[in-house]
């Protein structure tokens, strides 16, 4: 009955599309391999600056965008006040992932959706993905 | 009044000789009364005392005092013919000094008694006949009669007159000796009150230099203590300098200056301070033009180089002259008005760090030793502040780079962690979902490894923190049976044979960190499965007291023994022994707990029997408002 249930829920996931953003390209693979193995369409961006108008111009408006905090080049969170603050990317959840756990906290400050502290369990990441990716 | 008649006539006329006599006394005693009465000068006094008592009484007076110090003063030698002057002050050096002179001042001051030769005949001169010049004196000079008193206070002899007659018809009685008693009674008396006063002036003005000398004292103890509470107060010591300055100005001193020694070497005017600030304009002013040179070998250089200080207590007009270059200098110097000035170093185990000067100018300060003192150690305590700023500023760029390593290495310790920990479970579900279940064993027993390497990396990051105050906390109100569940939840998986039964409520809420809490429990829990891997049971009690909510996490595992119980929140104490099983770790788990119970106002304690298990509590106070 389980399996059902999950072959259910893997069905609705089938069109989702997550943008992960990190630095690492190891974290990437880890990323996209997991959450690809759970059904859900996966792409990877290395850098996070300008990602709100790199989004716009290929009008490509993913429905949830997993971002590490700490990003070579720009701060994560710089990344994400700006795509909450263009009118085009604000709906899209950013679910935040950072090494620091210290970090929850501030995430409310620019309106990120969750927050994951690096390592994560892969049921703690599929819960929170399930629960920040948009239902539109 | 002539007497001379009566006295040639002593036999006919002594009634009224003696009447006249008495009234001559009479007038005279009143004039020296009125003369002691109106003493200012003691000196001065005597003198004029003398000069009443030549002619009325005598032809040649003498008076002398004792002194504080036991010597004796001359105060006059007196004589109605000035030229006998000399003959007669002979006669009294012909005694002077002898101790075995028969008659005289030194005679009289040795003795106290009073003194007379009525008749100077042959027989008299007959005794003084072995000293030459006297004898021959006192015929030249004709000496007729003499007496002697002394001047008796509080039975002290503090000095004695004595009176000589060279006419012929004065001849002294026993009635002049009580007169001349008289007069040397008063005199002494007003002598000694003269003295008492004196004494008792000299003990006011000591008394209000020993407390000026204290109010001075204090002044300085309280500018010290005033100067170092600024100094210890902040690490910024530039500034602390420049407030010193409010202190110094102007109680210590007009001027106040400091220079320091930069990186490159060179001096540096780092605070000026005057109680006018033109002054302090012109100064910075001055200074940019005339910087200290240390390649001179004068002020402020020479303090820099030799580590000493500088004293001059008074600038005279050659110094100035001295120190500057040209005409326009020293009339701008001059019109400064330097009275004293201190140089001194700031200086603490061989290190100069720098020079303060402060000047004395325009006031009438003169600085002194006690001042120089104070300065000097006023320096030192600069240049121990100076040097506590340094060291203190190197060991926290130490720990700042120390805590920024750890911080970035525990950032890139987790990111292969993290990707590890994602393989390994996507593994393990993929050979699941293929039916190889043995795999699907060991790619949990590594992930559960990654996991353990995670919480030390945690661990590192956070003993690092709390050691340094820098673990942030952030209160809010919660209800710990929630976090409760959610660290049960988390560890299940690691607790394949235990139950983790929770038992008690809280209905109240607690105020603090949640996560840390988290972390908290997490830890109690993951150490109860880790030191009871036979046990079934882990008991978690939640329940509330009158100082909070308290919590327990029971286990039925090794337990610990008595001796490592008391160290067992000890940072990095670990429990081993010879015949103890070993488990890892780097103890640290428990340490953090603890720190983070405490900084919540609570306490952690724990009770434990070896063979029969533990039991970890804790205390939460309620939110502020509900205790």
């Amino acid at each position: 009955m389980k399996n059902n249930l999950s072959r259910k829920k893997n069905m609705d996931k089938i069109n989702k599309r997550i943008l992960v953003v990190d630095d690492d390209p190891d974290i990437l693979d880890a990323m996209k391999l997991t959450l690809e193995t759970n059904g859900y369409k996966v792409d990877i961006f290395e850098k996070g600056e300008g990602l709100s108008d790199k989004l716009i111009h290929s009008n490509f408006y993913p429905d949830l965008i997993i971002l590490d905090v700490f990003l070579s080049g720009t701060n994560g969170k710089e990344v994400c006040r700006q795509l909450k603050d263009n009118i085009k990317t604000k709906h899209i959840p950013v679910l935040m992932v950072s090494a620091h756990p210290d970090l929850s906290r501030s995430i409310q400050d620019i309106n990120a959706s969750g927050f994951l502290a690096k390592p994560f369990e892969v049921h703690d990441l599929l819960k929170k993905v399930n629960e920040n990716v948009s239902t539109k | 009044m002539d007497t001379s008649k009566s006295r040639f006539k002593p036999n006919l006329t002594k009634k009224k000789s003696h009447n006249n006599s008495l009234k001559m006394h009479e007038v005279l005693l009143a004039k020296i009364i009125d003369r002691l009465a109106t003493s200012i000068d003691q000196d001065i006094t005597l003198q004029e005392i003398s000069k009443l008592l030549v002619p009325d009484l005598a032809d040649y007076s003498r008076i002398a005092i004792v002194d504080d110090y036991k010597k004796i003063k001359e105060i006059n030698v007196s004589h109605k013919d000035p030229s006998k002057v000399q003959l007669a002050s002979d006669i009294f050096d012909g005694y002077k000094g002898r101790p075995e002179s028969t008659h005289g001042i030194e005679k009289i001051l040795n003795s106290g008694k009073a003194e007379m030769i009525e008749i100077v005949d042959k027989k008299v001169l007959q005794s003084v006949k072995s000293n030459v010049s006297l004898y021959n004196t006192i015929k030249k000079i004709g000496l007729k009669s003499y007496m002697g008193v002394p001047l008796i206070a509080r039975g002290r002899v503090i000095g004695a007159i004595t009176l000589s007659s060279i006419r012929a018809d004065r001849f002294y009685t026993m009635s002049d000796l009580k007169f001349a008693q008289e007069i040397a009674n008063r005199i002494a008396l007003t002598l000694d009150n003269a003295n008492l006063y004196r004494q008792a002036q000299n003990e006011i003005i000591v008394r209000r230099e020993t407390e000026k000398k204290l109010v001075d004292a204090q002044k300085r103890l309280l500018f010290l203590s005033e100067a170092s509470k600024l100094l210890s107060s902040s690490l910024d010591y530039k500034t602390t300098i420049n407030n010193i300055a409010t202190l110094a100005i102007p109680y210590i001193a007009d001027w106040y200056i400091v220079d320091m020694l930069n990186e490159k070497g060179q001096m540096e005017l780092l605070s000026v301070a005057h109680a006018d600030k033109k002054m302090v304009r012109f100064a910075k002013e001055y200074r940019k033009t005339h910087p200290v040179d240390l390649s001179t070998n004068s002020g402020t250089a020479r303090v820099i180089k030799t580590g000493k200080s500088e004293f001059i207590p008074i600038v005279t007009d050659e110094m100035i002259v001295d120190s500057v270059k040209n005409k326009k200098e020293l009339k701008l110097i001059r019109s400064l008005g330097f009275t004293s000035i201190i140089m001194v170093p700031l200086l603490v185990q061989g290190t100069v760090f720098g020079a303060m000067t402060l000047v004395s100018a325009g006031s009438k300060r003169i600085f002194s030793e006690t001042d120089l003192s104070m300065i000097e150690e006023l320096g030192t305590r600069i240049a121990l502040a100076i040097q506590n700023v340094k060291l203190y500023t190197e060991a926290q760029k130490a720990i700042d780079v120390r805590d920024e390593f750890i911080s970035v290495a525990s950032h890139e310790l987790k990111t292969p962690l993290t990707s590890l920990k994602l393989f390994s479970q996507v593994l393990k579900q993929q050979v699941e979902k293929r039916g190889v279940i043995d795999f699907s064993k060991y790619f949990e027993k590594m992930d559960n490894q990654v996991s353990k390497l995670a919480v030390l990396v945690e661990d590192l990051l956070n003993i690092t923190k709390l050691e340094h105050g820098k673990m942030e906390f952030y209160m809010e109100e919660f209800n710990i049976e929630n976090v409760l569940k959610d660290a049960i939840e988390t560890l299940m998986p690691m607790a394949r044979f235990h139950k983790i039964v929770l038992k008690g409520k809280s209905t109240k809420n607690i105020y603090g960190d949640k996560y840390r809490i988290y972390q908290v429990v997490t830890n109690l829990l993951t150490n109860a499965l880790k030191y009871s891997p036979s046990a079934k049971n882990i008991d978690v009690r939640v329940g509330t007291s009158k100082a909070g909510i308290r919590l327990s996490v029971r286990d039925y595992g090794i337990g610990i023994d008595k001796k490592h119980l008391a160290k067992i929140f000890d940072q990095f104490y670990r429990v081993t022994g010879s015949k103890e099983k070993t488990y890892p770790g780097l103890g640290m788990g428990l340490y953090i707990a603890n720190e983070i119970i405490k900084r919540h106002g609570g306490k952690m304690s724990v009770k434990s029997i070896k063979g029969k298990g533990s039991e970890f509590s804790f205390t939460l106070p309620f939110k502020k408002n509900e205790k």
